[in-house]
Formats: structure tokens, sequence, C-alpha cells
């Protein structure tokens, strides 16, 4: 062999061991591209998936919250309205137990202006008794004076008996004017005190019912719960749109899920170029849906 | 007494929001994951006044659901109302032929959902 073929041979297979290393090479360099692919897809995907758990939690804890927030105020006005309605009641009993009372007083009151009436109607007949007594004296003080007269020196204890007799009807006479007097000052003062005692009677029955359409009304107002339903109801109004407004979760969640599948066909392709592949295909386009309803839109068939 | 819904849906969050917004008008609310948790839902319980449902879900989807539903006559009069992100007319022709009452889009306005459930369970 001569030395210039020799040479060739030499310069041929160092040519081959350097195509050889650069092929190495090359395989290397793409399977750590491909490696580099594949961790950055995982890393991404981790990502993805970190984040939708954690927006998913999130959005959990505060719908746990809202729905704590509304239970909490629903609780609140139950109590009060509870509370209100034996307060109340209470009330109720106390303002009802007190104008019972009064309207005892008043009774008895008015029942003993009557008796003592009674009484003096009775005292008045006693008094008219006495006078008749008193007249019955008189005249039998007469009497014995005319017959004091006709007897003369012994009819002087007669006399005397007239005289005293006399005397005790004048006695008695003057007394039952007295009595009679302080009886008629006595029904002419009770009257009033009947009149006003009957006034307040009214006054009182006025009274009464006032309070009880007062309490029956705030009693209503308690057991319907209206002012708290009308509170409840906007804060449940309150929470339904908070609510809405929470609903970007399951959006998020279906938006990185297209990302990570996006992501997949990304990975998919590289590896293809890498492999060699030259004439990929086109990606799809997601055509847009015609004649969708909008978003919230309840369309009841 | 109070309607029982029940709520389907693979998205615990839209699962929770769905049940709140009808706990607080006064429904009682049970929950399923997918299609076919919903189906065994609705075999062992006959309680349930009404279901809100999603389409997308694994294992059994919505629009199968509602037709698996439905093939029963004792769930013929059951409403159920589907509650998608899609929108496409041929999915939403498909519900109404396979027996659903209606069909919202997400996001939903909770009022107008509270609103609807009340109508739907009060004629049943």
């Amino acid at each position: 062999m001569s030395i210039s073929l020799f040479r060739r041979r030499a310069a041929l297979e160092a040519a081959h061991a350097r195509a050889a290393d650069a092929e190495a090479e090359a395989d290397a360099s793409h399977r750590r591209a491909l490696a580099e692919v594949a961790a950055g897809r995982r890393r991404l995907s981790s990502r993805i998936g970190a984040l939708q758990s954690l927006s998913e939690q999130e959005v959990l804890a505060c719908g746990r919250v809202l729905a704590e927030i509304v239970d909490n105020v629903r609780n609140l006005i139950v109590e009060t309205e509870r509370s209100v309605a034996a307060s109340l009641a209470e009330s109720d009993a106390s303002t009802q137990r007190f104008i019972g009372e009064m309207q005892e007083d008043i009774r008895a009151q008015e029942a003993a202006v009557g008796h003592v009436l009674e009484l003096a109607d009775g005292m008045q007949e006693a008094i008219e008794a006495i006078n008749a007594l008193s007249h019955y004296s008189n005249m039998l003080s007469i009497n014995a004076r005319v017959e004091a007269a006709r007897l003369g020196q012994q009819g002087a204890g007669f006399a005397v008996i007239a005289d005293h007799t006399r005397e005790l009807s004048g006695t008695i006479r003057a007394a039952a004017d007295r009595v009679s007097t302080a009886i008629g000052a006595v029904r002419a003062g009770l009257p009033p005190v009947s009149a006003r005692a009957a006034s307040m009677q009214e006054r009182t029955r006025a009274f009464i019912e006032l309070v009880g359409d007062q309490m029956r009304s705030a009693s209503r107002k308690a057991a319907d719960g209206s002012a708290g339903n009308r509170g409840l109801e906007e804060v449940v109004r309150l929470s339904n749109e908070a609510l809405s407004h929470l609903q970007f979760q399951d959006s998020l969640t279906q938006g990185l899920a297209a990302i990570d599948s996006e992501a997949g066909a990304i990975e998919s392709r590289v590896q293809r170029v890498l492999d060699g592949e030259t004439n990929l295909e086109a990606l799809p386009e997601q055509p847009a849906a015609a004649g969708t309803p909008a978003p919230g839109k309840i369309t009841l068939f | 007494m109070s309607k029982t819904v029940l709520v389907v849906d693979d998205s615990s969050t839209v699962r929770q929001q769905v049940s709140l917004a009808l706990k607080q008008a006064g429904f009682a609310t049970l929950e399923a994951a997918d299609g076919r948790e919903a189906i065994a839902t609705i075999e062992s319980n006959r309680n349930i006044d009404m279901v809100v449902c999603d389409v997308n879900m694994p294992h059994v989807n919505g629009l199968e659901m509602v037709e698996r539903v439905k093939a029963k006559p004792d769930h013929a009069k059951l409403p159920i109302l589907m509650l998608t992100t899609e929108g496409q007319p041929s999915l939403i022709r498909r519900a109404r032929e396979a027996g659903a009452v209606g069909w919202i889009v997400k996001p939903f306005d909770a009022n107008q959902l509270v609103q609807a459930a009340r109508h739907l369970t009060s004629r049943a």
C-alpha cells in the first residue's frame, strides 16, 4: 500500500470517528432536549394542578365562610325575635296584672260608696223613726201637762214628768236634726266620688284596650319577624351575589385544564420535531359555537 | 316540608355554590360528583324533587344521565335542570329531547337559579 493511500484511509477513519462522536453527541443532545421538554411539561402540569387545587380550596373556604355568615345572621335574628317576643309577653302579663288590680280597686271603691249610700238610707229611716218618737214624747209631755193642771197639787209629779219629757223630746229632735244634716252632707258628697270612680273605670278600660292593641301589634310583629325576615332576605341576596362571583374557580379550572392540554399537544409536537418529523399538520382551531346562550341565562323548555 | 334538590357536578366548588344558594332559600340538598353517582342516588332516594346537573362529567355525563333516568317511568316527572359551561344548540336540543326541563350556562345567577328551582318544584 502506498503512503498516499495509507494517509487517505487514516483520514477517512478519523472522519468516521468524528462523525460517530458527533452523532453520539447529537443523540445525547436529543435525549437531553426531550428530557427537558418532558420535565418542563411535568413542572407546568404540576403548577397547573397546584393552582387548581389552591383555587378550589380557597373558593370552598369562602363558600363555607359565606354559609356561616348567613347561618349566624339567621340564628341572631331568630334569637332576637324570640327574646323580643318573650319580653313583650312578660310586659303584657305585668300590664294585665296591674290593670286587673286597678280595676279591682275601682270596683271595691264603687262598692264602698254604694254601701255607704245604703247605710245613709238606713240611717235616714232611723232618724224618721226617732223624729216620730220625739213627736210622740212631745205629745206625751203635753198630755202630762194637761193632766197635771187638772189634778192641781196632786198632779205636781205629772208636771215634773211633762217637763222632762218635753226636754227629752227637744234633745232627741235636735240630735236627729244634726244626724240628718250630716247624712245629707254625706249623700251630697258621695255622687261625685262615685262619678269619678266610674270615669276612672272608663279611662282604665280605654287604657286597657290601647295597651292591649299595642301589645298585640308588637307581638304580631315579633311573631311574624317581618323586619328580621327582610334583613335575612337581603343577606341571602348578597350571599347569592357573592356566590356568583365565586364561580370564577370553575372557569379557572377549565382554563387551566385547557392550558395543560395545549401544553401536552405542544410537547408532543416538539418530540416529533426532535425526532426529525418535518411535515406536521396544523393545530385545529376551536370553532366558536353559534347560537350559544349567554352565561347565566336560564332557558326553560 | 322542604323540597330536596340533587346537585350533580364534578366540580366541588360548583356543588357547594349551588347547594349553598338552594339551602339558603330553604331547600334541602343532596350531592353527586358524576352521572353514575347521581343515578344511584336517585334510585335510592324517593324524596328528590328536582335535579340540577352538569353536562361534562366523568363516568356517565349529564346528558346520558338524563336519558337513563328519564327512561324509567318512576322518574318521568322528575325535573332535571342542566347547568353547564356548554351552550351548543345540538346539546341543548338533545337535553330537551331526553326530558330535561331547562338549560343554564355557567356562571349562573344564584338568585335566578333559586327562582327557577321554586318554580320547577312547585309544579311537581
